[in-house]
């Protein structure tokens, strides 16, 4: 008779340990930032723009070792001779983008072209140089998403947003942050994405009603406006007096204002926990409670203080901002973080994150 | 023995160690382990308020310290000291004399470097691109404000060829003139950045005879001579990169009405050096550089009986007025003759 190999006896689960709900901390101050702030921009100016490189990385250092998660902070190892290696390409790039069609028709059409392939790839590349040079407790982050999926995500993504009037897009862009986030490690240990299209199409669809209560807003005030003016009879004393047109116009401005001023918030703050109440690492996830109405407090009174202090304010008001953004993200850990291990080590240039940054592609979040 | 929480680089574990200086090496005690590294090898990051400092090691382990005078003591004995950028940013004195500075520097990039750099620019300029924007500007102006001119052939022939038998003492270039009807845009005459000159019907329309016109058209030529079109584009692009530096951080917004005041004076200054050309190329052909102020004046009586109160509101606009007021400038055409 035979003997049939068993399966070893499972060991018995171990006991869940309660989650523990560890809150990000930012340390940093608007004062000590000024310091670094007025002496990075002075340099700069006095290298003509070299020392921007190096700016970066103080500025970058300055939040990352500011922000404290579990007792330990995070720490930013870029080298500036790679960052400035990155601007340079990305520089020239940018002029060849804005000067190709005045050549001619031809070689913009190529530019374009050749840009649309080389994008995608300088975005990973940027999504790498962030994290790779990312660590906390003495370990690295690392982004391995795949060169065809950035296709998909930046190429696609793009295309299929415009050529659907951006009825795509909030479908695009939870396609995005899934690359982002679902290709990041800590260590060995990977993130999660788990947040849907539709939940990136309520944060879209509110948005878009609020822009259209503006809308309303203003387009009531143009007809009152307008109606006053085409019937002057329609005032006591047969024409519209100086001060109602300029309060109507007053009006009309105030409320694009306040529209501008309300929506960048409202996406951020949405967007933020959207994004952060998905993400998780391991068996641990995060919890982001950012209030639109706090982060508008914030912008407004920001915009203030830079209006007033002819933008002395801006590293408070930076300081300020990353304050509230961290502050609002806490890590529920399943167990104890101890347990990450480190990944293979890997060797990535700067080239694409500052490409990303010079034509103004936003990824932050 | 100072405190300190030891990171392998390996894994995420924290253990807490224990730093002493043996000679030249730094001993890291650990729960029941040691390890033992050349101090010159161990490299410090940069003081921050309220963060602990990183000891970083070859091997990729690390350490994390609290600020004490004994780890003071200990960066010392390693022969580490601060770098020169680390003791300027901690010193207000050093940081407020570099916001000094950076304040003086932008004082004299904005009266002296930038209207020099960009003149310099301008003059290099490859004509092609300076063509390309303003037949660009122009098709664009000609499908909104811009209707073909209402004048006929021979009205328009007259005032051209008039023009173009006058002496040009300062600038032998060709003059190329568009007539169009502005329409609402009321009696006006401009320069694109290639030395175009678009007159508008209406201030044909406006002068008492030719020699008024010749005026208008004698100070668009000085723009066209100083290349003012182009400068100005430049000035302004560069005034609003450096505004968005400084405060396109808080909010983009903010970087455009101050660009538009900033580019004002500039502006006042292209309007002073026009009509100073004008004065001296009219003299040139025997016409009376009061002419141009003749038109000045009634360009002024025209807006003031379009827009009541406007010359008001744009004498307290002042910093953000384009051109110097009418009157400033007819005295300045005076001190000409």
């Amino acid at each position: 008779m035979e003997e049939v190999a068993l399966p070893p006896p499972l060991p018995p689960e171990p006991p869940t340990p309660p989650p523990v709900v560890e809150p990000m901390r930012f340390t940093g101050s608007g004062g000590e930032y000024f310091r670094i702030w007025i002496v990075n921009l002075l340099l700069t100016v006095l290298t003509l723009g070299i020392y921007s490189a190096w700016a970066k990385v103080r500025r970058l250092k300055y939040f990352d070792r500011h922000t404290e998660l579990a007792g330990a902070r995070f720490d930013y190892h870029g080298a500036p001779i790679a960052i400035l290696k990155g601007r340079v390409i990305a520089i020239a790039l940018l002029i060849a983008y804005q000067h190709a069609f005045d050549v001619s028709v031809t070689v913009g059409l190529i530019t374009v072209a050749l840009m649309a392939i080389v994008l995608p790839w300088l975005i990973r590349n940027s999504f790498r140089f962030r994290l790779h040079n990312t660590s906390y407790r003495g370990l690295r982050f690392a982004f391995k998403g795949g060169l065809s999926h950035a296709y998909y995500v930046f190429l696609v993504g793009a295309l299929g947003s415009v050529f659907t009037l951006y009825a795509a897009m909030p479908f695009f862009h939870q396609r995005l942050k899934a690359y982002q986030h679902g290709n990041a490690w800590y260590g060995a240990t990977r993130f999660s994405f788990t947040a849907t299209p539709g939940a990136f199409y309520r944060v879209y669809l509110v948005m878009m009603g609020l822009m259209m209560l503006f809308m309303f807003g203003m387009g009531v005030l143009i007809a009152v406006g307008v109606g006053l003016f085409a019937h002057p009879g329609a005032t006591a004393d047969g024409k519209p007096s100086k001060e109602l047109a300029l309060g109507i116009t007053l009006g009309i401005v105030a409320l694009y204002f306040a529209l501008i001023l309300c929506i960048a918030p409202y996406l951020t703050a949405r967007l933020q926990n959207l994004v952060w109440n998905h993400t998780g690492l391991g068996p641990h996830r995060f919890v982001s409670t950012l209030s639109a109405r706090r982060l508008f407090w914030i912008y407004l009174t920001n915009l203030l203080g830079a209006i007033v202090t002819l933008g002395l304010y801006a590293p408070w008001a930076s300081v300020r901002l990353a304050r509230y953004r961290v502050e609002s993200v806490s890590l529920v850990a399943l167990g104890s973080l101890d347990d990450v291990v480190a990944g293979a080590p890997e060797d990535v240039g700067a080239t694409g994150q500052e490409a990303a940054e010079f034509f103004d592609i936003d990824i932050a979040l | 023995m100072i405190p300190a929480t030891y990171y392998d680089g390996r894994s995420a574990t924290r253990r807490a160690a224990t730093l002493q200086v043996d000679g030249d090496a730094l001993r890291i005690v650990l729960e029941g382990s040691e390890r033992i590294v050349p101090l010159a090898q161990a490299q410090i990051s940069e003081r921050l308020r309220g963060a602990p400092r990183t000891l970083h090691f070859a091997d990729g382990a690390s350490c994390d310290v609290d600020e004490s005078p004994e780890l003071d003591a200990l960066l010392s004995q390693a022969g580490h000291s601060a770098g020169r950028v680390e003791r300027w940013q901690r010193s207000w004195t050093i940081t407020l004399a570099s916001l000094a500075a950076l304040a003086i520097l932008a004082t004299v990039g904005y009266r002296f470097g930038l209207p020099v750099l960009a003149s310099y620019a301008a003059d290099r300029m490859p004509s092609a691109i300076a063509q390309r924007i303003s037949s660009r500007a122009l098709a664009s102006l000609d499908q909104s404000f811009l209707k073909p001119s209402a004048l006929s052939p021979a009205h328009q022939k007259r005032i051209l060829d008039g023009f173009a038998k006058l002496k040009d003492p300062e600038d032998d270039s060709a003059v190329v003139i568009d007539l169009r009807d502005g329409g609402e845009l009321g009696p006006n005459a401009f320069t694109l950045p290639d030395g175009t000159i678009v007159l508008l019907d209406a201030l044909v329309k406006l002068a008492d005879d030719d020699e008024q016109i010749y005026a208008v058209l004698a100070h668009e030529r000085g723009h066209a001579h100083y290349r003012h079109g182009l400068r100005a584009m430049l000035q302004t692009s560069a005034i609003g990169v450096v505004l968005y530096l400084w405060v396109g951080d808080a909010n983009t917004l903010l970087a455009v009405v101050p660009t538009a005041a900033l580019q004002a004076r500039y502006s006042r200054a292209f309007e002073a050096d026009a009509d100073a050309y004008a004065a001296r190329m009219m003299r040139a052909n025997g016409i009376a550089p009061s002419r141009l102020a003749e038109m000045l004046e009634k360009l002024e009586a025209w807006l003031r009986a379009k827009h009541p109160g406007a010359t008001e509101a744009s004498a307290r606009a002042g910093f953000l007025r384009t051109h110097p007021t009418t009157p400033e400038r007819i005295e300045a055409l005076k001190q000409v003759q």
